[in-house]
Order: structure tokens, then C-alpha cells, then sequence
């Protein structure tokens, strides 16, 4: 084999390729430098793929590079080989070289192809330089987000700054003591509201133990707090005591909260409490106040129903026994007239007929006495009373009383009160009596019953053109047994203005009355000192 | 036959002298029986203490009572009649001064079967005393005997 490889690479048996092209002197002179500048040419180019792969490190087929300078390099050897062949029949060598550049050419080839599909997408240097200036402009763009994000966090940072002054400035001109101590009661902040409300400086309690503000037999009471903190609980407006450094007490409204760190631990606690000494007093005071006045109420109201029940008793006593005597006098005079009326001489039967007129008497004044008394006593009803409809029914009655008198009556339509029913019966009744009975003498009576506004109050009237009185008098029309009249002019006892008075005050209205001698009166009333509904 | 009975419940003698002449002279005088105080007159109609032996019908035709009573007043004896079952049907007339609202229902709701007030003048007493015995003597129809 060495043997054999020997011969090939041997010179002898073989002649110059010059002789076949029979030394033509520019034959030979053309393949030499042909030959000779291709593998020069052919040699350089490694040189340069080797620059451009050592410059290109980046270059992604750097062993591509190699095989075409391998390639080329063997392409530029044969061409040598060429030149030499010319005067050495060096053909066996020859071939052996143009075996290998066909192998490394095949091979180069070979692994090309496959990458044409790599070398398309490889970006061209226009899409680069897009992709650069898109680039650029991205850089620039996150530079621009950059220094925003830096003066944002610079501005936050500074807001943040102020905060916490703003924060503490609140903390410590806080009106509440604010006070913080960590879960075992060791005092960790203390504002100057605390330091007046206590009486320690900062630096005096700061590191103490709370259970120095606290008196003794609330300490069980605080523990329980701080447990209800350590379970996370928040204790609100919590009314409880505490010791002043100069050993005083005050009242006191706390709010603890647990304090936690940033991953929700509960690591202290803030306490605010406000001095609510002044409004315990206060409240206090108001309770003393209002337990003192109940006192007085109860008192006051058992005054009252004493008094009441006595005017009870003492109109049921009129009622019952202040009328039996009265009943024997008149009724044992008249049985003297009955059984011994043809004896009786002289004057005798005047005499008697004078103490049963006296009898009768006071037995009206004693019914008008009760009348008035119950006009004040009893529960007042609230009724909705058709005025209108009650005075044309009194009316109705007292015409019938006397058919013989001519009347004008005018009764306006609709008139609505609100009052109890049976006493606003009591003040019509009243009223018209009185109309019906000084209207008596008139030339032309009439009577009137109308509603009429004053001053935003709607006010009834009940009007006649009898009689009348003198305004001089007016202030004692609605005292009881006081009369305007004489007994033979008008009879009455003089109560039924005073009842109508009484039940009307005690309806909570007014009365009054405008007269004239020989011309008239007139009495307006109202049941409650509410404006009345337009409507009614 | 017996005898109607009228009993007067009167403390008043002056009241009670009225009384027994309006209903003499109403011809009314079968027999009126008095007695003072409320205290007698549950004695009387239950034959106890002093009228334990007393005569005539066991109870009267009509009670004529009166309120402001010494010792029981008549509203109470009203009430201790009404739940006895002897005298719960009897008839019973309140008779008397007051014209009080409180004295009238009380009157009625313990079982008054009237209420009649005493006029003061002395012809309306008499008549009234006279209309009253006539009405209970011999109009009314009492209740059946048990």
C-alpha cells in the first residue's frame, strides 16, 4: 500500500504536462500566471473569512466560514498543482489533491443548501437598522417611563414625608390623649394630650408600665382588655378610670386598637382616651336634677289628687248631704200647708211659702255649684262636634220652650270644633240660654252663630241683640254668682258663664266677650290654642 | 195571701218622715218596714240578729235604698245582696240625693233594678215616693218564687 501510494506520487513514467501542450512558450506563460495568480487569490481568501470570523464572533455559522476557506484553500491548491504539473508529472499527487477539494466542495456544498432557509431569515442590514432605530426609540421611551417613575417615587417619598409629620402633628396636638404600649403594657408613644391629661412627661413614663395609670381594682379589668387585643378585637369608647400622676382620679372613655406590623401581626397597641370627668359630672348633675325634680313631680302630683280627691269629696258631700236638709225644710213647710193650711192665720202661709222659695234657691245655687265643679273635673274627651247641627238643635228647644216668641236665628253651615263632645254641648248651651233669655225685650231680636279669623285663630261667636252690659263690667261676667242684671229683670244665679270659662280653659281656648247696653253681646271662643284647619 | 212589703233603707228620719207620708197618702200603707243603717238591713232581709224572729214574708216586695248609709253604705249592701242567691233577683231601688255619674253607674252595674234621684221640691218628692210604691206594688211583676 505504501508501496503502491509510493509509485502514484512518483515522478517517472509520466511526461510534463508541457508536453502536451507542446511548450508553446504562451501557452505555458498563461497557465503558470493563471494558474499561479488563482491560487494566490484562492489563498487570500481564507485569510479574509478567517479575519471576518475572528471579528465576527457573533456570527452564527462560523463553521460554514471554515469550510468555505477549507474549500477554497484546496481549490487554490490544485490550481498550484496545475502550474507544477506543467514541468513535474507530479499527476499522482495532483489527483490525491483534487480527490480531497472535490470531498471538502462536496461537503461544503453539501451543508449549505440546508442552510439557505437559516440565511434568508437572517435580518438584512435594512431590517436591522428598523430594528435598531426601533429599538432606539423603545430605549428612549423606558429612559422618558424611567425618570418619570423617579420623580414620581421622589414626589411620593416626599408626600410620604409630610404625612408622617402631618400625622405626628395630629398625634401630638390631638385633643385625646394617644398613647401606645406594646402587648405586655410597656408605654412606647405618649402625646402631649397625655401628658396633661396625666400628669407624666414623655420621658418620665416612657418604657413604664400602663398599670401606673390604672388603678388597682381595674388591673384583672385591664388584662382582660389586653387579651381581647391579643385575640385582635378593638374595644370602643370603653367608660373605665385612671390615676393622675398626683394619685387623682378621672373618668375616662378609651378606644384600644391593636397596632400590626406589616404582615398582620399584632405587635402593640394604641389607646386613645378622652377625659370625660366634666360630662360625668354633667350627667351626674342631670340625673341628681332629674331624680330631684320626679321627686317634686311625685310630690306635686300627690298634692294634687289629695287636693282633687277632696274636691271630690267634698262635691259628692254637697251632692248628697247638703240637699237633704234642704228637702225636710221645704217639704215639711208644704206639709204644714198641706195637712194645716185652714189654721194658719195671717201671714203665716206667706211666711212658709217664703222658706220653701228660699229652699229651692239654694238648691239651684248647690246644682250650679256641682255643674261648675264637674265642668273642671273628669277626663276630657276629644270629639270632632258639629257645632252647627248642636246650636240648631238648642235652638229647636228653647223655641219650643216658648213657641209665642219671634226669632231671627242664623246658624252659619259647617261649623266643626274639636273638643269633648257633652261640655262643648255645656258651652253652647250656656250661651244660647243667655242669648235666648236677653234677647227677651229686644224690638227685633236675633241671634247669630258664626266662625270668624283673628289673628290666624279661628275663633267661634255666638251673637244677640239683646240686652247687652256695660264693658265697664266686663271683668266680672265670668265670675261665679256675679250678675250684671237684676233678679227681676233677667233671672239666672250667674254660673253658667263661669262654667263655660272653666271647660273652655280647660280645653286649652280663650274666651271673650264684646257688649253695648240695649244693643247686644257677643261671645267668641276658641277650644285650643292650635290654628284650626281652613276647611272646617 | 201575704202582705206586699215595702222596705225603706233610710238614716235621714227627717227623709224617712217624707217618705212614709207621700206613701200613706198614696194609700200605699199595706206595710212599709225601715230600717237605718245597711248593716240592719242585711239583718232584715236575712233574718239575723235583732230581726232573726221578725214577722211577715221572708222578702219584701221592693227595697227602696238609699246610698250615704252609716256603717255599710248602699252600694255595698247592693253587692251583698246580689251575690246571695236568697236575695240576687230582688228588686232593689236606689233611692237618693245624689245625681252623681259615679254613684249611678255603680248603682247599675251592682244590680240596681232603678235609680231614682230625690227631688227637692216637696210635691215632685211626694208624687215621685207615690209613683215609685205603685209601680213596684202593683205594677211590677216580682220575680217567681223559688
Amino acid at each position: 500500500m505504501i508501496d503502491e501510494l509510493s509509485r502514484l506520487l512518483a515522478v517517472n513514467g509520466y511526461l510534463p504536462h508541457g508536453y502536451c501542450l507542446s511548450w508553446s512558450p504562451l501557452l505555458v506563460l498563461t497557465y503558470v500566471v493563471s494558474d499561479v495568480l488563482i491560487f494566490l487569490s484562492y489563498s487570500s481568501m481564507p485569510l479574509a473569512l478567517a479575519y471576518f470570523a475572528r471579528q465576527r464572533k457573533d456570527f452564527p455559522y462560523r463553521w460554514l466560514l471554515w469550510m468555505f476557506a477549507a474549500f477554497i484553500l484546496a481549490c487554490g491548491t490544485t490550481h498550484l498543482m496545475g502550474a507544477i504539473v506543467l514541468w513535474l508529472p507530479l499527476y499522482g499527487l495532483d489527483a490525491l489533491l483534487k480527490a480531497a477539494t472535490a470531498f471538502v466542495s462536496v461537503m461544503t456544498a453539501i451543508a449549505l443548501w440546508p442552510l439557505i432557509p437559516h440565511a434568508l431569515n437572517l435580518p438584512s442590514p435594512k431590517q436591522l437598522r428598523q430594528i435598531n432605530e426601533e429599538l432606539q426609540g423603545e430605549i428612549a421611551e423606558r429612559k422618558y417611563v424611567e425618570e418619570a417613575l423617579r420623580l414620581a417615587k421622589q414626589a411620593a417619598e416626599e408626600n410620604l414625608q409630610e404625612e408622617r409629620t402631618i400625622r405626628a402633628a395630629i398625634v401630638e396636638f390631638s385633643e385625646d390623649a394617644i398613647v401606645g404600649k406594646t402587648l405586655d403594657g410597656t408605654i412606647t408613644s405618649w402625646n402631649r394630650a397625655a401628658e396633661s391629661m396625666f400628669g407624666y412627661r414623655s420621658e418620665e413614663i416612657m418604657g413604664k408600665s400602663v398599670l401606673v395609670l390604672i388603678p388597682p381594682e381595674n388591673w384583672a379589668e385591664e388584662e382582660r382588655l389586653l387579651d381581647a387585643i391579643r385575640q385582635g378585637e378593638a374595644i370602643k369608647l370603653y367608660e373605665t378610670e385612671r390615676v393622675r400622676k398626683d394619685g387623682g382620679r378621672i373618668a375616662v372613655s378609651v378606644t384600644i386598637s391593636p397596632i400590626r406590623d406589616k404582615d398582620g401581626r399584632i405587635v402593640g397597641v394604641s389607646k386613645i382616651a378622652r377625659d370625660v370627668t366634666e360630662r360625668k359630672r354633667a350627667e351626674e348633675e342631670i340625673r341628681r336634677l332629674n331624680a330631684d325634680l320626679e321627686q317634686r313631680v311625685l310630690a306635686r302630683t300627690a298634692e294634687l289628687t289629695t287636693a282633687n280627691y277632696e274636691l271630690d269629696s267634698f262635691s259628692y258631700a254637697v251632692s248628697h248631704d247638703l240637699r237633704a236638709p234642704l228637702r225636710a225644710m221645704c217639704g215639711f213647710s208644704h206639709a204644714l200647708i198641706e195637712d194645716y193650711g185652714s189654721q194658719l192665720q195671717g201671714e203665716a202661709k206667706v211666711y212658709l211659702d217664703q222658706i220653701d222659695i228660699a229652699g229651692r234657691k239654694m238648691g239651684d245655687l248647690i246644682d250650679a255649684l256641682l255643674v261648675l265643679s264637674r265642668s273642671t273635673r273628669g277626663e276630657l274627651r276629644h270629639d270632632a262636634v258639629n257645632l252647627s247641627a248642636l246650636s240648631e238643635r238648642l235652638l229647636a228647644e228653647l223655641k219650643q220652650s216658648a213657641p209665642e216668641r219671634q226669632i231671627a236665628l242664623q246658624v252659619e253651615t259647617g261649623l266643626l270644633a274639636y273638643g269633648d263632645v257633652r261640655m262643648v254641648e255645656m258651652i253652647m248651651h250656656n250661651l244660647l240660654d243667655n242669648a235666648w233669655k236677653y234677647t227677651a225685650h229686644a224690638a227685633a231680636p236675633s241671634i247669630r252663630v258664626y266662625a270668624e279669623e283673628q289673628d290666624g285663630l279661628r275663633r267661634f261667636c255666638v251673637a244677640d241683640n239683646g240686652a247687652g252690659f256695660d264693658m265697664a263690667h266686663a271683668n266680672r261676667l265670668f265670675q261665679p254668682f256675679q250678675r250684671l242684671h237684676r233678679q227681676e229683670e233677667f233671672p239666672g244665679i250667674g254660673i253658667g258663664l263661669a262654667t263655660v270659662q272653666r271647660i273652655i280653659q280647660r280645653h286649652g281656648g280663650t274666651i271673650e266677650a264684646r257688649a253695648e247696653p240695649d244693643k247686644g253681646a257677643a261671645f267668641y271662643f276658641t277650644l285650643s290654642a292650635v290654628p284650626a284647619n281652613k276647611e272646617t | 195571701m201575704d202582705r206586699k212589703v215595702i222596705l225603706l233603707v233610710e238614716d235621714n228620719p227627717q227623709d224617712e218622715m217624707l217618705t212614709l207620708r207621700a206613701l200613706h197618702r198614696a194609700n200605699l200603707a199595706n206595710r212599709v218596714d225601715v230600717v237605718r243603717d245597711g248593716r240592719q238591713a242585711l239583718d232584715y232581709l236575712f233574718r239575723k240578729g235583732q230581726y232573726a224572729e221578725r214577722e211577715g214574708p221572708d222578702l219584701p216586695t221592693v227595697v227602696l235604698l238609699d246610698i250615704g248609709l252609716p256603717r255599710l253604705s248602699g252600694l255595698e249592701v247592693l253587692e251583698q245582696l246580689r251575690a246571695d242567691i236568697r236575695t240576687a233577683l230582688l228588686p232593689v231601688v236606689i233611692l237618693t240625693s245624689s245625681d252623681e255619674d259615679q254613684d249611678r253607674l255603680k248603682s247599675y252595674k251592682n244590680g240596681a233594678n232603678s235609680f231614682v234621684r230625690k227631688p227637692l221640691d216637696f210635691s215632685e218628692f211626694a208624687e215621685t215616693v207615690a209613683r215609685l210604691g205603685v209601680y213596684w206594688l202593683a205594677t211590677n211583676d216580682p220575680p217567681p218564687e223559688r
